[in-house]
């Protein structure tokens, strides 16, 4: 048996239904002691049900969740030792910053003293030393977040939990507190479980990431590891983006597309794949490189037709479309002109670098 | 010249719309205002003309035990039946509005029962039902009417005041530690004041005023309204429009007063910039 205490929150084989329709179908997942773990996915693929259900707002129809080792299903949401940053902040309108950060603290019975005291620190933490008697309908949406965190943190719960946390803000303002965030992840040594549909945001904050779609974790791991080597054609999608081929496993260690060899893609890609396997080439689109059509090329390479040229500075993007009608993408440095809309152009790359996912 | 035409029609409506305002506030306000001028009516009879004004009647009529006596209380079953119907309508509504409910229009329909009904009915019912109860008749009697007549629309207000209401609230209350009771007490309750106290305004002013459905059930009970209605059969004594003019000041400020309060109320808990 493993040493539970390593986890500040296990997930074990929950499925959550509401009527006929399911909304988590089994899914598990163990957060370390002081991980940053975010759930990432669409909407509606249940990373939120997920989060309230370690919160105690909602109940798993089947499997456990642990929080530092004990079980807390059916315990209520005051009784467990978690705090949540709303996405709505749902900071107390009739309280001033102060008392909405102090709540957590007088509702532990906690000595008024040591309340006050504990209330500046925080308000030092989150930079908001002068505001505390602000009420909430006078701050900004920058600080309300801030309140909100520090609201939560000020408990020292044994697991933070984030919804959206930065979803309200705007672009800088988000950008700056994702870098306070982390430091303050760092600083407090806390275990942080959040969830976002901002794959970006997922990839600067966290330690590993789960990427949920349609009630199941699809991949949970480091967000390098889900850049380079995403498990599902929905991750190398999901995260980062990729161009996918659709191919089928040869005999001898190469790949069949449209039931033609395709070169560039070698033994060591394929790897434990058999013959016969469908599977799909995931083509991130900064791997991809223009040439004219027809030259010698000895790496692996699709020709388009260019059906769109998107210029954003330093990267120019270039949609070609496959003779099946599917789209490919091409990131490539603005360093050379674009090719023309409409040209045939190759697209090439190390194939070497391009890795397979079943399908 | 087009440009004065279109002034000269504007000024026209601006006259016209200040025409109808004014005989649309006529129309609300004339009575009461003639209730408040014959109050200050020096004649033993009130009627116009005006010859002569006094204050005498306000005097006098705090001296007649009869009338301060029913004033009294109507005040008191007024505070009673709104407190009653207020605290019966908030468990109500939150249920209403909170939980999953089967046929819910049903049952919201079926609150505003007594709204609807017309109170002769109502009142011809409670006198059937009060044979089964005789011991009830007099205060009780029209403190559980009122009641029935102002929970049913308390609770349709409060309702749409519940459902508005932000559940996260709740959940960051309940997240931060606190259980049930709590949430009601600190975050609920006060939040939902300013909703609970104009819903209690209300049916007081409903309760204080109301005539139809008391008269059925009040026995030997006198409230304010049946008291003036009995004494219409004789002459109508100034002292009643000094009352009368008393009530309607006090009910007006008060009602105003309430007013600004819930919009300030209001104004405060939507200034939550972010939200």
């Amino acid at each position: 048996m493993k040493d539970r205490a390593n986890y500040a929150v296990e997930i074990d084989a929950i499925t959550k239904t509401y009527g006929h329709s399911v909304a988590i179908r089994d899914v598990s997942m163990a957060v370390r002691q002081g991980e940053f773990v975010t759930i990432l996915g669409p909407s509606g693929c249940g990373k939120s049900t997920l989060l309230r259900m370690i919160s105690g707002f909602v109940d798993p129809t089947t499997g456990d969740v642990r929080i530092a080792g004990k079980s807390v299903v059916g315990l209520a949401s005051y009784k467990r030792d978690t705090a949540m940053v709303f996405q709505d902040y749902a900071l107390f309108p009739h309280r001033t910053v102060a008392e909405n950060i102090g709540f957590g603290l007088r509702m532990r019975k906690v000595e008024k003293r040591e309340i006050n005291r504990r209330v500046g620190e925080m308000l030092e933490l989150i930079n908001l030393s002068s505001l505390g008697n602000r009420r909430i309908s006078e701050i900004s949406g920058g600080q309300a977040q801030r309140v909100a965190l520090g609201r939560a943190l000020v408990v020292r719960p044994s697991v933070l939990l984030l919804d959206e946390p930065l979803g309200a803000l705007d672009l800088k303002l988000r950008k700056q507190m994702q870098t306070e965030l982390k430091k303050i992840h760092r600083e407090l040594g806390l275990t942080f479980v959040a969830v976002t549909h901002d794959q970006e945001e997922a990839l600067t904050l966290s330690d590993r990431i789960a990427v949920m779609n349609a009630g199941r974790i699809e991949q949970f791991d480091e967000p390098e590891t889900l850049y380079r080597r995403p498990a599902t054609r929905f991750v190398a999608d999901f995260v980062g983006g990729a161009n996918l081929l659709d191919a089928e496993v040869a005999e001898g260690g190469h790949l069949l597309i449209n039931g033609q060899h395709f070169a560039g893609i070698g033994s060591t890609v394929i790897g434990e794949y058999r013959a016969g396997d469908k599977v799909s080439v995931v083509v991130r689109p900064e791997m991809i490189s223009t040439a004219a059509p027809g030259g010698e090329i000895k790496s692996a390479c699709v020709e388009v037709i260019v059906s769109e040229v998107l210029f954003s500075g330093a990267v120019q993007q270039i949609v070609g479309q496959l003779p099946d009608g599917s789209h490919f993408i091409a990131h490539e440095q603005a360093v050379k002109p674009p090719p023309e809309r409409g040209s045939r152009v190759s697209f090439y790359w190390d194939g070497s670098l391009s890795w397979l996912v079943s399908r | 010249m087009s440009t004065r035409v279109s002034t000269a029609s504007a000024t026209g409506r601006r006259t016209l719309l200040g025409l109808y305002s004014t005989l649309i506030y006529l129309f609300l306000y004339l009575p009461i205002a003639v209730i408040v001028l014959f109050a200050f009516d020096a004649k033993p009879i009130p009627g116009l003309p005006l010859t002569e004004l006094t204050t005498s009647w306000f005097g006098e009529m705090l001296q007649d035990q009869k009338l301060v006596g029913s004033l009294l209380t109507s005040l008191r079953l007024a505070t009673m039946s709104a407190l009653l119907s207020t605290l019966l309508a908030m468990p109500a509504a939150m249920v209403l509005a909170w939980l999953p409910i089967r046929f819910k229009s049903l049952v919201m329909s079926m609150v505003l029962g007594p709204v609807v009904l017309p109170q002769l009915v109502l009142g011809l019912g409670l006198v059937i039902l009060m044979r089964a109860a005789p011991g009830t008749v007099g205060e009780p009697a029209i403190i559980l009417a009122h009641t029935t007549i102002t929970s049913s629309y308390a609770t349709l207000i409060l309702y749409s005041r519940f459902l508005g209401f932000r559940r996260s609230y709740i959940e960051a209350a309940m997240n931060l530690g606190a259980n049930e009771l709590t949430v009601f007490r600190e975050i609920v309750l006060p939040l939902m004041r300013p909703a609970l106290i104009s819903v209690f305004l209300l049916a007081f002013t409903d309760a204080f005023g109301e005539f139809v459905v008391a008269w059925f059930v009040a026995g030997f009970t006198e409230t304010l309204p049946i008291s003036i209605w009995t004494s219409l059969r004789q002459v109508i004594s100034p002292k009643v429009y000094a009352l009368s003019s008393l009530i309607i000041v006090v009910t007006l400020a008060l009602s105003l007063m309430s007013q600004l309060w819930v919009i300030r109320q209001t104004r405060l808990a939507s200034k939550v910039r972010y939200a």
